[in-house]
């Protein structure tokens, strides 16, 4: 036992420090559990009464990852070709448009930077052309003299900066919404990852995160023009595809008592389990005028017709078929409302509406938002107030088209369409027809400035709090579960020894809990998962060395002879098993994301842990007990 | 208690059955990873995927039948867990995922009087995410091989790493073969994911664990019995190793086996495949590892390997 001081010193020091970092989390879990047992008033008056230690443990204990705590996880894109193209301020020509497609189409394959690939795109289109002509911006120093590499250059500084900008409105958005502990990080070259904890709204945080805050003040067209064009294209669409056969069918299939319905889907069934159906064999094309309801024209609303929201993805890629866009009036834009249709029996019908094309006053005048109540109604609604020139062309426009409807777009959808009843000075004005929540959110979209390009979901993961709340207990149920089996097994196959290497493997938990908590790693589901793997494989270092023992002892030498030769010659195949293992966790942790970074964290925590109670504390409770104690220790 | 103890089998007379099993079970995987083939996840394939808990129980041929005509062909639905949980999927791919889960619940609220559907998951990967996120685990486990041939082939030499990269290639070979061919038959859902992916690197390095463990032992005896023919150190070796292989083993799928039980609808898939890629790699790391090593040397000759200087 002599010169063991420091070993044990170094064990002491790790229980205590471990215990120390899970202490917050423990402390939590009490203050949980303390807060569950009240009632909402005592629950409100405790949480301020004690916010600072609230807080203080929440920031120090050990993290649980949005699959345990439930939440949102939602990774998105900066469209590259949407700045680029706000970038050329209307100059495109045939060619930037065709290479914008190219270009689009070639960053699907590519990892390449998008404005590379751009810069490709327009000299295979049209080979010596300057990039100049478009991108001719004299405050950013391109002049028409610039070269294509300067151009160039100047494009991805753009892009970059998008990016950088873009990450602080949404952190702004964020913060705004009011999530405990958010994490927003750039991720890659043009992506920002956006974890909410504990958030169970997934539609309003999508529209919170994508709204590019592109508000519009536009006047609406001429009813009659695009009541006849909706009865036009609704007869062409409808004439121009041919009713398939089983358009019966499907409008039974809504209807889950349709036999015809269910026979269709049965037969549709087996065709895909054998991998024989054809792509036709679906429900087949619906008619236009089932997607569409047209109304009657009342003289001052330009409605297309009503859509129901499911359908209005359809109905979109029907209009936007060349042979159909050919058939909407020029200079008007389709858009649905914002709200649905009040009054009609289906909750989520839509209204799809002309509005002029011509944008008459944009977002960036405004200078102020604000949520705000009517004072007649006490409707919900966001006030505006504008800048000095946004005001003098709001009084002009307002003062033109006195008796019409003005509409005011957002995002693509039209919040609302009131009547002018006067010309309106000094700059105010209001959106309304929204919900409190929306209106909140409207503000702050719009304080939080536009975002410089549009932003897509390319991933989105939503994990509810109950399911989180199962994972946690399936968990733990299957750590303590696996945690008892393996101690029960070691102590039945090896007798004394299994007794140390259960007291170890208890350590072992402890010390990997420890860590996690103080490197404020997360802690998901596969990374208890991980934990539990590492359970079963922490007693590999132990048998290694039981087992050399044993050989040891079997050639006749004393115990503490047989327990020293036995360490050192289990050393090497330790070391190596291990290391390649460790280094996997990181090659893990380097290409995953999420979860399973999660899981990469639990499993190199575990390798090292097991590696230190193997050598360590196994070594020395066996010499406490063998030397020390002159304990005649049984290995099985 | 002991088992194995002072055993010595002839692993090396037992080669040709090795490869018997092997060969047969890597044409089965190789067969069924071109078809049926594997079945991708959204993680790789791009798509939503949603799981929805219903007060009453839906028979998941009979949502298929109501959602198919919402969300369009391929809208697959499995039972999920316990049968008041449906795993919905569908790879329309309208660039939203609130739509999808909109539809899903109005037309499951429709169809089936009662059953109150509540989306409690929601997964959405979108078709370029996908692919990057495809490149990283592809990447992940080649890049994995490659760090274990350079580290066995520096603490080893090329014929151990040969030998230990040809054991860890088998055993992903045949998880994943297994996978293709058994995924629309097990209630449970075995789409290849990120968590699979996990797994299955999880699995290459258990593996590993055990063909180091082994190696170890060959190093060790090649150099105490100088004169010995190379295969009955190698069979030696096996034999002395075999009560620690059997027992890690045995106590690492008894934990897997748990997770399996108790860990949920989520990890279901990711502890199957842990088990079965525990029971082939102890198998590879005795059958195929050091056997190869012994005929590369056969074919090669070899300077016995440096002694371990771990110390």
């Amino acid at each position: 036992m002599q010169g063991n001081g420091f070993k044990i010193a170094a064990v002491a020091a790790f229980i205590l420090l471990s215990l120390f970092y899970l202490w917050p989390t423990a402390q939590r879990a009490l203050n949980a559990r303390e807060l569950a047992a009240m009632d909402s008033t005592q629950q409100v008056e405790y949480r301020e009464a004690n916010y600072d230690d609230l807080q203080n443990t929440r920031e120090r204990s050990l993290n649980l990852g949005l699959d345990l705590q439930g939440g949102m996880h939602v990774t998105l894109e900066v469209g590259a070709g949407a700045l680029i193209k706000e970038l050329a301020e209307g100059r495109e020509d045939e060619t930037f448009t065709a290479a914008l497609a190219a270009a689009n189409a070639a960053a699907v394959e590519s990892r390449d930077n998008y404005v590379d690939l751009f810069v490709d795109a327009v000299e295979e289109e049209r080979p010596g052309t300057r990039l100049a002509r478009y991108f001719r911006n004299s405050s950013r120093g391109i002049t028409a003299r610039s070269s294509n590499d300067e151009v160039a250059e100047y494009l991805r500084v753009e892009l970059a900066d998008a990016i950088v900008r873009a990450t602080e409105i949404i952190r702004q958005r964020v913060d705004r919404f009011g999530v405990t502990e958010p994490s927003i990080q750039q991720q890659g070259s043009n992506r920002i990852a956006v974890e909410l904890p504990g958030v169970d709204e997934p539609q309003r945080v999508r529209d919170l995160l994508r709204g590019t805050a592109k508000l519009e003040f536009r006047l609406l067209p001429d009813p009659g023009i695009v009541a006849n064009a909706a009865q036009q294209i609704v007869a062409y669409v409808d004439q121009g595809t041919a009713p398939a056969a089983d358009t019966t069918a499907s409008g039974a299939a809504s209807d889950s008592t349709g036999a015809a319905a269910d026979s269709a889907s049965s037969e549709l069934d087996i065709a895909s389990m054998t991998g024989t159906a054809a792509p036709e064999a679906q429900t087949g094309e619906r008619l236009m005028s089932d997607l569409v309801a047209l109304v009657q024209n009342d003289g001052f609303n330009p409605y297309f017709g009503a859509v129901q929201a499911r359908d209005t993805a359809a109905v979109s890629a029907i209009l936007r078929r060349p042979d159909v866009a050919r058939l909407i009036p020029p200079g008007v834009d389709l858009f649905y409302s914002a709200r649905p249709i009040e009054g009609r029996e289906s909750e989520d019908e839509y209204w799809l509406m002309g509005v002029n094309e011509r944008i008459e006053l944009e977002g960036d005048v405004v200078t102020d938002a604000g949520p705000d109540f009517d004072p007649l109604t006490n409707a919900p609604l966001v006030s505006i107030s504008m800048n000095g020139e946004g005001a003098s062309r709001w009084s002009q426009l307002t003062g033109a088209n006195i008796g019409k409807p003005v509409a005011i777009v957002l995002d693509g959808l039209v919040y609302t369409w009131p009547r002018i009843n006067s010309r309106i000075s000094g700059g105010r004005t209001s959106i309304e027809g929204v919900t409190k929540t929306e209106a909140d959110d409207i503000v702050t979209v719009l304080k939080s400035g536009a975002l410089p390009a549009p932003v897509q979901i390319v991933e989105e993961r939503t994990v509810g709090p109950s399911l989180g709340a199962e994972s946690v207990n399936a968990g733990l149920r299957s750590l303590m579960i696996g945690f008892a089996i393996v101690v029960v097994f070691m102590i039945f196959y090896y007798r004394t020894a299994g007794l140390v290497a259960g007291v170890t493997l208890i350590l072992n938990v402890l010390f990997i809990f420890g860590i996690l908590a103080g490197f404020r790693a997360t802690l998901t589901l596969p990374g208890m998962a991980g934990i539990v793997l590492t359970i079963g494989m922490a007693v590999d270092a132990n048998v290694l060395i039981f087992e050399r023992i044993r050989e040891e002892m079997a050639t006749g030498k004393t115990l503490k002879a047989a327990v020293q030769g036995g360490f050192e010659k289990a050393l090497s195949a330790i070391a190596d098993a291990n290391i390649t293992t460790f280094l996997i966790g990181v090659i893990l942790y380097s290409f995953g994301l999420g979860p399973i970074q999660g899981f990469a964290v639990t499993l190199m925590a575990g390798i090292v842990t097991s590696l230190f109670t193997a050598l360590v504390v196994t070594r020395l409770l066996l010499d406490y007990l063998v030397q020390s104690r002159g304990a005649n220790v049984a290995f099985g | 208690m002991r088992i194995f103890e002072s055993v010595q089998y002839d692993f090396w007379g037992k080669r040709r059955l090795g490869l018997i099993i092997s060969s047969t079970l890597i044409v089965i995987a190789l067969i069924s990873l071109v078809y049926p083939g594997l079945e991708a996840g959204i993680d790789f394939k791009g798509g939503t995927e949603v799981v929805v808990e219903t007060q009453t129980a839906i028979p998941p041929t009979e949502a298929r039948a109501a959602l198919n005509s919402v969300l369009g062909e391929g809208t697959e639905v499995k039972q999920y867990g316990d049968a008041t949980e449906l795993l919905i999927r569908t790879s329309t791919d309208t660039g939203d995922a609130s739509e999808i889960t909109n539809s899903i619940q109005t037309t499951l609220a429709s169809s089936f009087a009662g059953s109150q559907p509540n989306i409690i998951r929601t997964d959405a990967v979108g078709p370029r995410f996908a692919e990057d996120l495809q490149r990283g685990a592809m990447l992940a486990v080649f890049g994995s091989l490659f760090v274990i041939l350079l580290y066995i082939f520096i603490r080893f030499d090329w014929r151990f790493a040969l030998g230990a990269v040809a054991a860890l290639a088998h055993d992903v070979i045949i998880v994943l073969g297994l996978f293709a061919l058994v995924h629309d038959l097990t209630p449970v859902t075995l789409m290849i994911d990120q968590t699979i992916i996990a797994a299955l690197l999880t699995i290459v390095g258990y593996s590993i664990n055990d063909t180091v463990v082994v190696f170890d032992r060959v190093r060790e005896f090649a150099n105490l019995f100088k004169t010995e023919p190379f295969e009955s150190v190698a069979n030696r070796a096996i034999s002395s190793t075999l009560s620690r292989t059997f027992l890690t083993s045995f106590t690492t799928i008894l934990v897997v086996f748990v997770l399996f039980i108790f860990g949920g609808e989520v990890l279901r898939g990711f502890s199957l495949s842990l088990i079965i890629g525990i029971l082939v790699g102890t198998y590879s790391s005795v059958f195929v590892a050091t056997p190869l090593v012994v005929l590369l040397r056969e074919r090669f000759g070899a300077g016995v390997p440096k002694l371990a200087s771990a110390r």
